[in-house]
Protein backbone atom coordinates (compact mmCIF):
# COMPACT_ATOMS: atom_id res chain seq x y z
CA UNK A 1 0.00 0.00 0.00
CA UNK A 2 2.83 2.37 0.74
CA UNK A 3 4.96 1.39 -2.07
CA UNK A 4 1.79 2.24 -4.36
CA UNK A 5 0.91 5.53 -2.40
CA UNK A 6 4.58 6.62 -2.66
CA UNK A 7 4.61 5.86 -7.09
CA UNK A 8 1.14 7.93 -7.09
CA UNK A 9 3.34 10.56 -5.29
CA UNK A 10 5.70 10.53 -8.14
CA UNK A 11 3.48 10.99 -11.02
CA UNK A 12 3.37 14.59 -10.57
CA UNK A 13 6.91 14.73 -10.69
CA UNK A 14 6.73 13.20 -13.59
CA UNK A 15 3.97 15.88 -15.26
CA UNK A 16 6.21 18.84 -13.91
CA UNK A 17 9.48 17.06 -15.62
CA UNK A 18 8.05 17.55 -19.09
CA UNK A 19 8.68 21.06 -19.63
CA UNK A 20 12.35 19.99 -20.52
CA UNK A 21 11.77 19.88 -23.92
CA UNK A 22 14.72 18.31 -25.20
CA UNK A 23 14.16 15.16 -22.49
CA UNK A 24 10.89 13.98 -23.15
CA UNK A 25 9.35 11.81 -19.56
CA UNK A 26 9.01 8.07 -19.36
CA UNK A 27 6.44 6.87 -16.48
CA UNK A 28 9.25 4.01 -16.64
CA UNK A 29 11.80 6.74 -15.58
CA UNK A 30 10.01 7.52 -12.40
CA UNK A 31 8.96 3.90 -11.84
CA UNK A 32 12.83 3.36 -11.72
CA UNK A 33 13.66 6.45 -9.28
CA UNK A 34 10.54 5.02 -6.65
CA UNK A 35 12.28 1.79 -7.24
CA UNK A 36 15.87 2.12 -6.45
CA UNK A 37 15.61 2.22 -2.70
CA UNK A 38 13.94 4.64 -1.74
CA UNK A 39 12.10 3.67 1.45
CA UNK A 40 8.43 4.40 0.60
CA UNK A 41 7.52 5.50 3.85
CA UNK A 42 10.28 8.31 3.14
CA UNK A 43 9.26 9.12 -0.10
CA UNK A 44 6.85 12.41 0.16
CA UNK A 45 5.39 15.07 -2.21
CA UNK A 46 6.41 17.05 -5.13
CA UNK A 47 5.45 19.87 -4.21
CA UNK A 48 3.44 21.81 -0.89
CA UNK A 49 2.37 24.59 -3.27
CA UNK A 50 1.49 25.58 -6.47
CA UNK A 51 4.54 27.53 -6.99
CA UNK A 52 7.09 25.35 -6.30
CA UNK A 53 5.34 22.76 -9.03
CA UNK A 54 5.96 25.64 -11.56
CA UNK A 55 9.35 25.95 -11.19
CA UNK A 56 10.26 22.35 -10.66
CA UNK A 57 10.41 21.60 -14.21
CA UNK A 58 12.32 24.52 -14.93
CA UNK A 59 15.29 23.92 -12.19
CA UNK A 60 15.53 20.32 -13.63
CA UNK A 61 16.33 22.21 -16.75
CA UNK A 62 18.91 23.98 -15.31
CA UNK A 63 20.01 21.04 -13.33
CA UNK A 64 20.53 19.20 -16.50
CA UNK A 65 22.09 21.89 -18.68
CA UNK A 66 24.87 22.15 -15.54
CA UNK A 67 25.49 18.42 -16.07
CA UNK A 68 25.73 18.43 -19.63
CA UNK A 69 27.83 21.16 -19.55
CA UNK A 70 29.99 20.05 -17.01
CA UNK A 71 30.17 16.49 -18.97
CA UNK A 72 31.14 17.89 -22.42
CA UNK A 73 33.86 20.23 -20.98
CA UNK A 74 35.50 17.33 -19.16
CA UNK A 75 35.16 15.68 -22.72
CA UNK A 76 37.12 18.43 -24.24
CA UNK A 77 34.24 18.94 -27.08
CA UNK A 78 33.82 22.49 -25.43
CA UNK A 79 35.63 25.52 -24.27
CA UNK A 80 36.39 26.92 -21.07
CA UNK A 81 34.63 29.82 -22.29
CA UNK A 82 31.81 28.27 -23.36
CA UNK A 83 30.83 26.97 -20.54
CA UNK A 84 31.00 30.28 -18.93
CA UNK A 85 28.54 31.65 -21.45
CA UNK A 86 26.29 28.88 -19.89
CA UNK A 87 27.25 29.18 -16.43
CA UNK A 88 26.11 32.93 -17.35
CA UNK A 89 22.77 32.04 -18.67
CA UNK A 90 22.42 29.57 -15.64
CA UNK A 91 22.84 32.51 -13.11
CA UNK A 92 19.98 34.29 -14.68
CA UNK A 93 17.85 31.14 -14.69
CA UNK A 94 18.77 30.28 -11.32
CA UNK A 95 17.97 33.95 -10.21
CA UNK A 96 15.12 34.37 -12.07
CA UNK A 97 13.71 30.66 -10.49
CA UNK A 98 14.31 31.81 -6.89
CA UNK A 99 12.47 35.24 -7.33
CA UNK A 100 9.17 33.40 -8.74
CA UNK A 101 8.19 32.02 -5.19
CA UNK A 102 8.58 34.70 -2.78
CA UNK A 103 6.51 33.91 -0.21
CA UNK A 104 5.43 30.28 -1.61
CA UNK A 105 3.35 32.57 -3.75
CA UNK A 106 3.92 32.58 -7.00
CA UNK A 107 5.05 35.90 -8.80
CA UNK A 108 3.56 35.86 -12.38
CA UNK A 109 5.99 38.44 -13.76
CA UNK A 110 9.31 36.22 -12.20
CA UNK A 111 7.97 33.31 -13.60
CA UNK A 112 7.44 34.58 -16.77
CA UNK A 113 11.11 35.74 -16.78
CA UNK A 114 12.25 32.67 -15.05
CA UNK A 115 10.77 30.76 -18.48
CA UNK A 116 12.14 33.57 -20.66
CA UNK A 117 15.71 32.72 -19.41
CA UNK A 118 15.51 29.38 -19.46
CA UNK A 119 14.79 29.80 -23.16
CA UNK A 120 17.76 31.66 -23.09
CA UNK A 121 19.49 28.95 -21.57
CA UNK A 122 18.80 26.31 -23.80
CA UNK A 123 19.71 28.64 -26.76
CA UNK A 124 23.12 29.27 -25.26
CA UNK A 125 23.63 26.05 -24.21
CA UNK A 126 22.40 24.34 -27.90
CA UNK A 127 24.94 27.34 -30.00
CA UNK A 128 27.69 26.17 -27.78
CA UNK A 129 27.17 22.32 -28.60
CA UNK A 130 27.10 22.86 -32.25
CA UNK A 131 30.71 24.60 -32.30
CA UNK B 1 14.59 11.44 -19.90
CA UNK B 2 18.24 10.23 -20.31
CA UNK B 3 19.34 7.38 -17.83
CA UNK B 4 22.54 9.66 -16.48
CA UNK B 5 19.90 12.17 -15.53
CA UNK B 6 17.33 9.80 -14.04
CA UNK B 7 20.35 8.45 -11.62
CA UNK B 8 21.18 12.14 -10.77
CA UNK B 9 17.84 12.56 -9.79
CA UNK B 10 17.10 9.24 -8.09
CA UNK B 11 20.80 10.22 -5.95
CA UNK B 12 19.33 13.34 -5.00
CA UNK B 13 16.37 12.00 -3.50
CA UNK B 14 18.45 8.91 -2.26
CA UNK B 15 20.37 11.31 -0.47
CA UNK B 16 17.40 13.66 0.86
CA UNK B 17 15.80 10.86 2.11
CA UNK B 18 18.47 9.24 3.93
CA UNK B 19 18.89 13.20 5.47
CA UNK B 20 14.92 13.28 6.36
CA UNK B 21 15.33 9.63 8.12
CA UNK B 22 18.33 10.59 10.22
CA UNK B 23 16.39 14.16 11.48
CA UNK B 24 13.35 11.59 12.49
CA UNK B 25 11.38 12.57 9.34
CA UNK B 26 9.06 10.82 6.81
CA UNK B 27 8.71 13.21 4.51
CA UNK B 28 10.85 14.83 1.78
CA UNK B 29 9.54 17.60 -0.20
CA UNK B 30 10.88 16.81 -4.04
CA UNK B 31 10.46 20.15 -5.29
CA UNK B 32 13.05 21.24 -2.47
CA UNK B 33 15.60 18.20 -3.53
CA UNK B 34 14.97 19.26 -7.29
CA UNK B 35 16.02 23.27 -6.16
CA UNK B 36 18.86 22.17 -4.26
CA UNK B 37 20.51 19.88 -6.92
CA UNK B 38 19.87 23.20 -9.61
CA UNK B 39 21.92 24.83 -7.13
CA UNK B 40 24.61 22.66 -6.33
CA UNK B 41 25.06 21.16 -10.16
CA UNK B 42 25.68 24.89 -10.77
CA UNK B 43 28.53 25.43 -8.46
CA UNK B 44 29.56 21.81 -9.89
CA UNK B 45 29.77 23.66 -13.53
CA UNK B 46 31.57 26.61 -11.97
CA UNK B 47 34.41 24.76 -10.41
CA UNK B 48 34.98 22.73 -13.53
CA UNK B 49 35.47 26.01 -15.54
CA UNK B 50 37.72 27.27 -13.17
CA UNK B 51 39.73 24.02 -13.20
CA UNK B 52 39.79 23.91 -17.11
CA UNK B 53 40.65 27.83 -17.24
CA UNK B 54 43.78 26.76 -14.97
CA UNK B 55 45.14 23.90 -16.71
CA UNK B 56 47.62 25.42 -19.45
CA UNK B 57 46.76 25.32 -23.14
CA UNK B 58 48.21 22.29 -24.94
Amino acid sequence: MLKTLALLALLPLLALLQGCETMPVSLGGGLAVAASGISPGVVGTLATNPCEAATAAGYTAVHMANKQTIKRLAEGRITAAQAREVLSKVDQALLALDASCPGKAIDPLALAIAKRRIDELNQTKEAAYAR
Amino acid sequence: MHVDLAREVAKSIEAAAAAAEQAGETEVDLADVIKAAAHASRDELAAAIAAAEKKPAP
